[in-house]
C-alpha cells in the first residue's frame, strides 16, 4: 500500500531522530544537577570486571542514561503535557495543580509513623525536659494537601485523626492547635513550606500559650511579640519552588518576603555542629537552588541563637522540621536564647552533650508531611 | 536490557544498527550474534554460559540427529538436557517446596535464580531439534547461524517463540528492502508506545490497586480489567517491537497476537493470544499425543495435559498451573457444548469471553491461589469491601480516559481507521503529502512520548520476562 517515497521518509526520518539521539547522548557533557528536581544526577558508573559480573555497572548505567538523557526536561514537559491534556489526569508524580497551588499527595494516613513521632517526642520529654523546670508544647503544622486535596477529589489523610493520635501518644506536651489560623494562602503556591509573612499570627498564637505563665509575671512592656513590629522585606529574586521542577510544566515565579525584627541586629547565630556564625536570613542560599533555604540556612541539626536584647533567661528549644526555619526568627525578639534541634540529623541522645533544657520552653513544631514518614527522625533514645 | 529502556534505544540500538548495515552480509550474523550475546550479557552476564551450553548441545545433537547417529537418543538426549536445564532452574524449588510441604522433610531449596528468557530460547532450541529429528529441515551446519537463531536478541528474552522452519532460509539468505526497513520502524514504534505508555501506565493504577488499603467492589473490577490490559499491552507490545526489529534485519516472525479482545471463546482466543506459544503446544505436544484423533477421553485427557503445561510454563506457582487447567477445562466445556452457540451468538459471548479473560488473569496476577480468589470475591461484593470509596473514585477517574484508550486501542478499529485513511489519502496525488507528513508526525509523536514516559518515570517492569 506504501509507495516507495512513504517508507523512506519513515526511515529517514524515525532513523535520523534516532542517530541525532545516540550521538548526543554520546557527547553530551555530564551534568551534575539536576535544578528542576532538586537532585544530583548520576554520573557514569565505574566500569570493572567486578562492576560488570555482579551486574551493578549495567544497573547504574541505566540511571545514567535516564538522567543524562539530552532535552530531559523538555521531553518530561511534552509528557506531562500529555498526561494532563490527553489523558486528563491531573497529577504526576503525585504533584497536582489546583488554586494556583502546587502540592504533593500525602497519603495515606500512616498511623504507625505518626505513633513513632509521638513516642519520639515523648521520650524526649520524660528524658530532657520533665525534671527540668520547663514546660513542652507540642504543635502540627499541617501541609496544604489539608485545604486543596478533599475539596477538589483528591484523595487526602484524615487529619483529625492523625492529630489525634500524636495527642494521645504524647500526654505530657501542651498542645496547641494552629490549623483554624493557616489557610492554603499562608503557603508558596509551588513549594510545601509556608510564608514567613502570612505565619505571624499562628507564631503569636504559639507565643500566647508558650508565655501565658511567664506573662503573669511580666510587665506588658514585655510581651514582645505583640509590641515590635516587624519590617517586611522582599527578595529581589523570583522564586520557584520544589514542585516548581518536579511538576514537568513550567510554573511562574513567585516572590519570597522575609520579616526583620530590630532586635536581628544583635542577633548571634550558631551552628553548633561546625561553631561558625551564619546569618539568620542567608542571601547566599537566597539564590541558591533552594531559596527557602535563606531561612536559617536550610537543613541544620543544631542551631543557636543569642539575642542579647530578648528577655533575659528566657529560652527556647525548639525541637523542629524545614517547617521550622521560617517561624523560629519570629520567636526571636521573646527569647534570650533559642535552640533549634533537627532530630532528623542529630540522635536525640547526642543532645545530652550540646543542649541544657533547665528552665526551657521546649516546643515540638512538625509539619503533617514528616510526622506521616517519621523514619527519618532520630529522637529513639538509647541512654542506659 | 529490555527494548523499552534509554541503553537500548539510545546507545545499543543504533550502534549496533550501524555496524550491522556497514559490514559486508556474509559478517552479519556474526555481528547479530555477538550483539546477541551482549544484549543477554547486560542483564545476567553469569547466564550466558547456559545460553552458550543450550546453543553447543542442540548443534551437536541436531548434527548427529542427520547423520544418523542413534537419531532417536540423540533426540532423547537433548530435549533432556533441555527440559533439564529449564526444569531444574525454572521448576526445582517449586517441586522441592512441594515436596517439603507434603512430606515434612527439612529439604534445602536450590539456589538458583531464573535466567532471563531460559522459557524461549529452550522451547527455539526444542523445536529446532526435533525439526531436525522429523526432517523437516537439515541440520545447521553453521554453528553462528544456530547461535544467531537461538540468541537473536529481538526475540531473545520475551519472544514470540520463532520456530526454526519459518526462518531456517532467512539465517542463510535475507535482504534488506526499504519497505520492510520502514515497516519495521512502524511496528516498532507502534509496539513502544502500547508498552511504555499504555502497559507501564495501566500497571501504576494495578499497583496502586495493590497497595491500597481501601479497596472497594468498582476499584476490583477497575483493576481486573487494567491488569487483563497490562499484560496485553505489555506483552504484544514486546512483540511488535521484536516484530519490527526482526523486519529492519530481514526477518519475517510470526505474529503473537491477534486483538485477543474481541474473542468469541476460549478456543479462538487461544488462536489470537500468545500465538507462538500455542502453536508450539500443538505440534511438540498435542499433536504427538494424538491430537482429537484419539477417544473422547483421551483427547479430553491431551486438552488438559496441554493447557496445563501451558500454564506451567508461565511461571512455577500453583496459580499458573491451575490458570492453564482453566482454559483447559473451557475449552472441553466449548468443545462439547458450547462452541456452536458461541460462534452464532451477537453480543453475549463477547461479554461471556471478556468475563473469562478478566477473570483469569486475577489468577494471573496473584501471588497464590487465595489471593486470586479474594480479589474476585471482592468483585462480587463478598466480605466487607464497600461498593465505593473515594479513592476508588479519584482512581478511576485519572485513569478511566487511558483505560478507555486501551480497550478500544485492543480492537481492529484503531489499525481499521488509519488503514482507511491511509488509502484514502495515498489514492490521491494531491493528498499523498498529507498521509507523509501525518504518519511522521504521529511516529515521531509517540516517539517523544515514549522518551518523556521513560526520562520522567521510573515505572518501567516487564511483565514476561519472569517466564
Amino acid at each position: 500500500m506504501y509507495s516507495e517515497k512513504t517508507n523512506r521518509i519513515v526511515i529517514y526520518t524515525v532513523g535520523f531522530v534516532f542517530l541525532a539521539l545516540f550521538v548526543w547522548c554520546l557527547v553530551k557533557p555530564v551534568d551534575d544537577f539536576s535544578a528542576s528536581e532538586r537532585r544530583p544526577l548520576k554520573s557514569m558508573p565505574e566500569l570493572t570486571i567486578e562492576s560488570v559480573v555482579n551486574g551493578r555497572f549495567m544497573e547504574e548505567f541505566e540511571t545514567y542514561a535516564s538522567d543524562q538523557f539530552p532535552l530531559r526536561d523538555l521531553f518530561r514537559r511534552g509528557k506531562v503535557w500529555f498526561a494532563e491534556s490527553v489523558l486528563g489526569q491531573k497529577e504526576q508524580n503525585k504533584i497536582y495543580r489546583e488554586e494556583g497551588h502546587l502540592s504533593k499527595l500525602e497519603y495515606p494516613l500512616d498511623l504507625e509513623s505518626v505513633e513513632n513521632a509521638g513516642e519520639q517526642f515523648q521520650s524526649l520529654y520524660q528524658y530532657y525536659v520533665k525534671d527540668a523546670g520547663g514546660k513542652a508544647y507540642l504543635s502540627i503544622v499541617p501541609d496544604k494537601n489539608l485545604f486543596l486535596a478533599e475539596p477538589n477529589g483528591y484523595p487526602s489523610m484524615d487529619y483529625e485523626a492523625l492529630v489525634e493520635q500524636l495527642r494521645a501518644t504524647t500526654p505530657d506536651l501542651e498542645y496547641v492547635d494552629i490549623f483554624p489560623l493557616l489557610q492554603v494562602e499562608d503557603y508558596y503556591d509551588t513549594d510545601p513550606h509556608w510564608r514567613q509573612e502570612q505565619i505571624v499570627d499562628v507564631a503569636e498564637k504559639l507565643l500566647q500559650a508558650m508565655q501565658t505563665s511567664a506573662r503573669e509575671q511580666m510587665e506588658p512592656a514585655e510581651d514582645r511579640a505583640v509590641v515590635q513590629e516587624p519590617e517586611i522585606c522582599l527578595l529581589d529574586t523570583p522564586f520557584y519552588g520544589v514542585y516548581a521542577g518536579q511538576y514537568g510544566l513550567k510554573t511562574e515565579g513567585e516572590p519570597i518576603y522575609y520579616l526583620k525584627y530590630a532586635d536581628f541586629d544583635n542577633c548571634i547565630v550558631t551552628d553548633l555542629e561546625t561553631n561558625q556564625s551564619i546569618p539568620i536570613y542567608d542571601m547566599e542560599r537566597a539564590k541558591g537552588r533552594d531559596p527557602y533555604e535563606m531561612f536559617l540556612s536550610g537543613s541544620k541539626s543544631l542551631l543557636r541563637i543569642d539575642n542579647p536584647t530578648g528577655p533575659k533567661g528566657k529560652r527556647l528549644i525548639l525541637f523542629r522540621d524545614s517547617f521550622g526555619s521560617s517561624i523560629a526568627p519570629l520567636f526571636v525578639p521573646c527569647y534570650e536564647q533559642i535552640i533549634l534541634v533537627d532530630i532528623r540529623y542529630i540522635r536525640g541522645d547526642v543532645l545530652q552533650y550540646f543542649v541544657d533544657f533547665k528552665g526551657a520552653d521546649v516546643l515540638f513544631l512538625y509539619s503533617t508531611l514528616v510526622l506521616n514518614n517519621s523514619i527519618t527522625l532520630q529522637g529513639n533514645l538509647h541512654i542506659n | 536490557m529490555v527494548f523499552s529502556g534509554i541503553p537500548f534505544l539510545f546507545y545499543f540500538l543504533p550502534f549496533f544498527l550501524i555496524v550491522y548495515f556497514a559490514v559486508p552480509a556474509r559478517f552479519r550474523n556474526t555481528v547479530l550474534l555477538l550483539a546477541s550475546l551482549f544484549f543477554y550479557g547486560w542483564g545476567e552476564p553469569r547466564f550466558v554460559p547456559v545460553l552458550i551450553l543450550m546453543i553447543v548441545q542442540g548443534f551437536l545433537f541436531g548434527i548427529l540427529i542427520e547423520k544418523g547417529w542413534h537419531p532417536k537418543a540423540c533426540l532423547i538426549t537433548s530435549l533432556v538436557l533441555s527440559l533439564g536445564t529449564l526444569g531444574v532452574c525454572k521448576y526445582g524449588n517449586f517441586f522441592l517446596e512441594n515436596f517439603r510441604t507434603l512430606t515434612g522433610l527439612p529439604i534445602a531449596l536450590l539456589r538458583i535464580t531464573l535466567p532471563i528468557g531460559i522459557s524461549f530460547y529452550t522451547f527455539q532450541m526444542i523445536s529446532y531439534v526435533v525439526e531436525v529429528y522429523w526432517k523437516k529441515v537439515p541440520a545447521q551446519k553453521n554453528f553462528v547461524n544456530l547461535a544467531m537463531y537461538i540468541a537473536m536478541f529481538p526475540q531473545l528474552v520475551a519472544g514470540p517463540i520463532v520456530r526454526y522452519d519459518e526462518i531456517a532460509e532467512e539465517v542463510a539468505h535475507r535482504k534488506t528492502v526499504p519497505e520492510e526497513v520502514s515497516y519495521g520502524i512502524r511496528r516498532f514504534v507502534i509496539g513502544l508506545a502500547k508498552k511504555v505508555i499504555i502497559a507501564n501506565s495501566l500497571g501504576e493504577f494495578c499497583t496502586g490497586f495493590k497497595e491500597s488499603a481501601s479497596i472497594s467492589v468498582v476499584y476490583a473490577w477497575c483493576y481486573g480489567i487494567a491488569y487483563a490490559l497490562q499484560i496485553y499491552y505489555d506483552f504484544s507490545g514486546y512483540s511488535d517491537m521484536a516484530i519490527g526489529l526482526g523486519r529492519i534485519l530481514g526477518f519475517h516472525f510470526s505474529e503473537n497476537f491477534r486483538y485477543p479482545f474481541v474473542s468469541k471463546s476460549a478456543t479462538e482466543f487461544w488462536r489470537r493470544w500468545h500465538i507462538s506459544l500455542g502453536s508450539w503446544f500443538r505440534d511438540y505436544v498435542y499433536i504427538p499425543l494424538g491430537g482429537n484423533r484419539v477417544s473422547k477421553g483421551r483427547w479430553y485427557l491431551n486438552i488438559m495435559v496441554v493447557w496445563g503445561l501451558t500454564g506451567f510454563w508461565h511461571g512455577a506457582s500453583w496459580n499458573f498451573l491451575l490458570w492453564g487447567l482453566f482454559f483447559g477445562v473451557l475449552l472441553i466445556l466449548e468443545k462439547r457444548f458450547l462452541l456452536q452457540r458461541l460462534e452464532n451468538a451477537k453480543v453475549w459471548n463477547h461479554i461471556y469471553m471478556f468475563l473469562v479473560i478478566v477473570f483469569s488473569f486475577l489468577l494471573f496476577d496473584s501471588l497464590n491461589l487465595r489471593e486470586g480468589l479474594g480479589y474476585l470475591a471482592c468483585m462480587f461484593g463478598a466480605g466487607d469491601a464497600p461498593f465505593i470509596t473515594a479513592e476508588t473514585v479519584y482512581f478511576v477517574r485519572k485513569y478511566l480516559i487511558l483505560i478507555c484508550m486501551a480497550l478500544v486501542g485492543a480492537t481492529p478499529v484503531v489499525a481499521g481507521v488509519f488503514g482507511w485513511l491511509a488509502e484514502k489519502l495515498l489514492q490521491k496525488k494531491e493528498t499523498t503529502w498529507l498521509w507523509h507528513v501525518g504518519e511522521t508526525i504521529v511516529l515521531l509523536g509517540l516517539l517523544v512520548l515514549v522518551i518523556g514516559f521513560l526520562v520522567d518515570g521510573s515505572f518501567n517492569p516487564f511483565l514476561y520476562f519472569r517466564f
